[in-house]
């Protein structure tokens, strides 16, 4: 009788362990049986008149590849369609519209911001604000290189300079768009509480404007706010955003984060449903996951670690950030945290990458580690209650 | 400029993390002859903007336009990767089109061949795919060769890759398929459990009352003609597929060893194993034997070469071996008291009833799949 009872939990082992080992192919390459297999979606429709039109212009383009306007054209609008689909290979074909020009050191002026436009979207920030230095020095006009040289630089955490290029941006563009640059670099250098009341009222003046410019000046205060640690204003702010634009990668991945902080993952997934399944969303769906210890969890950090391992075999490096957020709240792995979270500093500054400094290195036990960051909050004055009580535990631990 | 102003501005805000992965395409080439073997997994959605695959414009791609384009796609493609064999041009020929799902979507997976005049001593390869599109494209190649296999990036600055391969005869490559083996007994966890089941039983049979194992050396030599007759049928298995004897059909593994598992543990439980579990064993140990080769071509060292296998094999009954010492060990040293005992009836009959189930869907679900 005993020994039937131990064959039998033999045989149970066995049998839940087979059942485990995955199936012989599962990840290989398969012939479909069925003709009408959709192999995949594509995220617009080849009818659409806009993908029409880039279409037919890249078509002329690779015709006439020197044609300097026709190729800053077609590279506008591809980034614009990367922006838009979150897609990075679309920058790709920008950077292949740009081929004539993109290795000359001092090409013209437009392909020098678009080039710099194509180069920060890859984390590559020298090389962009060098580009951008060229370009103002041959066109000192260039409202769009201002622009897009005070993002670089308050990206950089260097806002002294920031706050030039937005003074530049104030005579040039909208007042709001002026306003949201320069609020935007003040509420990261000290003065957050002004910054965010001169933007609100910036807002509610700025009567008939673009969505895009009042959906990043409605993202930027609910940035302030929610560092500031106003949590109703910034809802508010985001879900305005929201109306604005429902699609945008990083108001969802800002909001998404926000509402992470406020502990509520149901949300987090609620606002994620529909969205495509980017890094970034998926990264904040594996934390709500772990956070409300949902089932997805294990389908998610998969899909999560497959990403970033393919990322690593091509040579990518832009993704340090969100690695090493995945790695700290979702595998709990603080010495990979921690490694990934250092060297993402040398690169960027903005609060989010002190803020996974700190806390991997606080999870690490290597208080230390995080002084640059410390520093760097300390010199910058900048204020974020997370931030602040992240810091504040590392100084009473090193006591 | 207000339109490209606010474009820029909006463009900026979109420095979050690259959202889908940017271009890949992945290149699997085996060079053990004059005629390299390849592999080429390229995105749909790349190969939909440089030749158009959704034939009828709406916005899915069917297995069956993919299908259509098969030859569009083996021009386009080929052409792009050049191969050089010791200095004298190869000839690319299209095979098979398959499909391949990965992380950031489905990829035509185009098999190929490659002729070279005679086995290459070194190869130049240059590689053009895409980056006239785009710069930033990337593709990654496997190559094995007899050698350890390599992995290799070609990108828009660096298109060609040269490469020395080691001779093919090596017998120094024996050790690391033989470490191979070890690691795929270990993580192999079919056999190591088919193992088990045949022989804990033998291990832990009481006879009622007793505190220690009667026929003690009766039970050693049980499990030892079980495990002999494992090792046995295993290399002649082995043997017979590698030298084209026996041509196991493609998913006997997949299949044949969750039968073996259920079979061993039937008889387990039928307690008829102290005489004839080593039979089990040996038509165990021939079916893997027969079907290393799939297995082996699971373990990404490259193509199945008599030596590999043997060392590969050798290493497998190696890891068996300790593995089983293992448990075993375990098992005799576990004192009567603490040998698990107890469960209700109808306690195992669930928790049998319940794996065999998911197991079953599990297959089943697998089988649609594919």
């Amino acid at each position: 009788m005993r020994a039937r009872l131990h064959t039998v939990l033999a045989m149970v082992i066995a049998l839940v362990i087979a059942c485990a080992a995955p199936p012989a192919s599962v990840a290989e390459p398969f012939v479909p049986t069925d003709d009408a297999l959709v192999l995949e979606r594509l995220p617009v429709s080849p009818l659409d008149p806009q993908a029409r039109r880039l279409r037919a212009m890249r078509s002329d383009l690779a015709r006439r590849p020197d044609d300097l306007n026709l190729a800053v054209q077609v590279a506008w609008l591809c980034i614009e369609q990367g922006r838009a689909l979150a897609d990075p290979r679309h920058y790709g074909y920008a950077q292949a519209a740009l081929a004539p020009w993109w290795d000359a050191a001092a090409p013209p002026a437009p392909v020098l911001v678009l080039r710099a436009t194509i180069r920060q979207h890859d984390h590559d920030f020298d090389a962009a604000l060098a580009d951008l230095a060229l370009a103002l020095r041959a066109d000192p006009d260039n409202s769009q290189a201002w622009l897009t040289q005070a993002v670089v630089q308050q990206v950089r955490g260097d806002y002294d300079a920031a706050r030039q290029s937005c003074f530049e941006v104030l005579q040039r563009a909208t007042p709001l768009v002026a306003a949201t640059c320069l609020s935007g670099v003040d509420a990261l250098n000290g003065a957050a509480a002004p910054a965010y009341e001169r933007l609100h009222h910036a807002l509610g003046r700025a009567g008939d404007t673009p969505a895009g410019a009042r959906r990043w000046a409605l993202t930027t205060l609910a940035e302030i706010a929610a560092r500031l640690g106003r949590p109703a204003a910034a809802e508010a702010h985001f879900r305005q955003a929201l109306q604005l634009d429902g699609t945008d990668d990083y108001l969802l991945g800002a909001y998404a984060d926000f509402l992470l902080d406020q502990r509520r993952p149901a949300d987090v997934r609620q606002l994620l449903a529909t969205a495509r399944q980017t890094d970034a969303v998926l990264l904040r769906l594996a934390l709500a996951d772990a956070m409300s210890g949902a089932t997805e969890l294990a389908a998610d950090t998969q899909l999560l670690r497959e990403r970033f391992a393919a990322a690593r075999l091509r040579g990518d490096t832009v993704h340090r950030r969100e690695e090493a957020r995945f790695a700290l709240y979702v595998l709990g792995d603080a010495a990979t945290a921690l490694a990934l979270a250092r060297d993402n500093w040398t690169v960027q500054r903005e609060p989010w990458d002190a803020r996974i400094l700190l806390e991997s290195a606080l999870a690490a036990g290597a208080n230390d580690a995080a002084q640059p960051a410390v520093s760097f909050l300390g010199r910058s004055g900048l204020e974020d209650v997370v931030l602040a009580s992240a810091a504040a535990r590392l100084q009473t631990e090193r006591r | 400029m207000k339109r490209a102003l606010l474009t820029a501005l909006l463009v900026l805000r979109a420095t979050a993390a690259h959202a889908h992965k940017p271009s890949d395409s992945y290149l699997a080439l085996h060079a053990e002859s004059a005629t390299l073997t390849g592999q080429w997994d390229i995105a749909l959605r790349d190969l939909d903007d440089a030749i158009g695959l959704d034939g009828d414009d709406d916005a899915a791609i069917t297995w069956s336009e993919l299908r259509d384009r098969r030859a569009a796609i083996a021009a386009y493609a080929l052409p792009r990767l050049q191969i050089e064999a010791d200095g004298v041009a190869c000839v690319n020929r299209p095979g098979d089109l398959l499909v391949d799902r990965r992380t950031d979507g489905a990829y035509a997976v185009l098999r190929f061949t490659v002729d070279c005049p005679r086995a290459p001593q070194h190869l130049s390869l240059r590689y053009a795919l895409f980056f006239d599109r785009d710069p930033q494209h990337r593709g990654l190649l496997f190559l094995t060769a007899g050698g350890a296999p390599q992995t290799l990036l070609f990108s828009a600055v660096r298109p060609r890759q040269e490469i020395d391969l080691a001779t093919a005869a090596g017998w120094g490559n024996v050790a690391e398929y033989w470490r191979a083996g070890v690691w795929r007994a270990a993580t192999g966890v079919e056999q190591v459990l088919f193992l088990l089941a045949l022989l804990l039983p033998s291990a832990w049979r009481r006879d009622s009352g007793d505190a220690q194992p009667v026929r003690v050396r009766a039970v050693r030599l049980g499990i030892l003609k079980v495990v002999v007759a494992l090792g046995v049928a295993h290399s002649i298995g082995v043997a017979l597929a590698a030298l084209h004897i026996l041509q196991p059909p493609a998913h006997l593994l997949a299949y044949g060893i969750p039968t073996a598992i259920a079979l061993a543990a039937l008889t387990a439980a039928a307690r008829r194993l102290a005489a004839s579990g080593w039979i089990l064993a040996f038509a165990f140990g021939l079916l893997h034997g027969c079907c290393l080769a799939e297995v082996l071509a699971s373990v990404p060292l490259g193509p199945v070469l008599l030596h590999s296998l043997l060392g590969f094999s050798a290493g497998v009954e190696t890891g068996q071996l300790v593995l089983v010492g293992i448990c075993l060990g375990l098992a005799y040293g576990l004192p009567p008291q603490r040998a698990p005992r107890r469960l209700p009836q109808w306690a195992s009959a669930v928790l049998i009833a319940a794996p065999i189930g998911v197991w079953l869907v599990g297959r089943a679900a697998s089988l649609s799949l594919s």
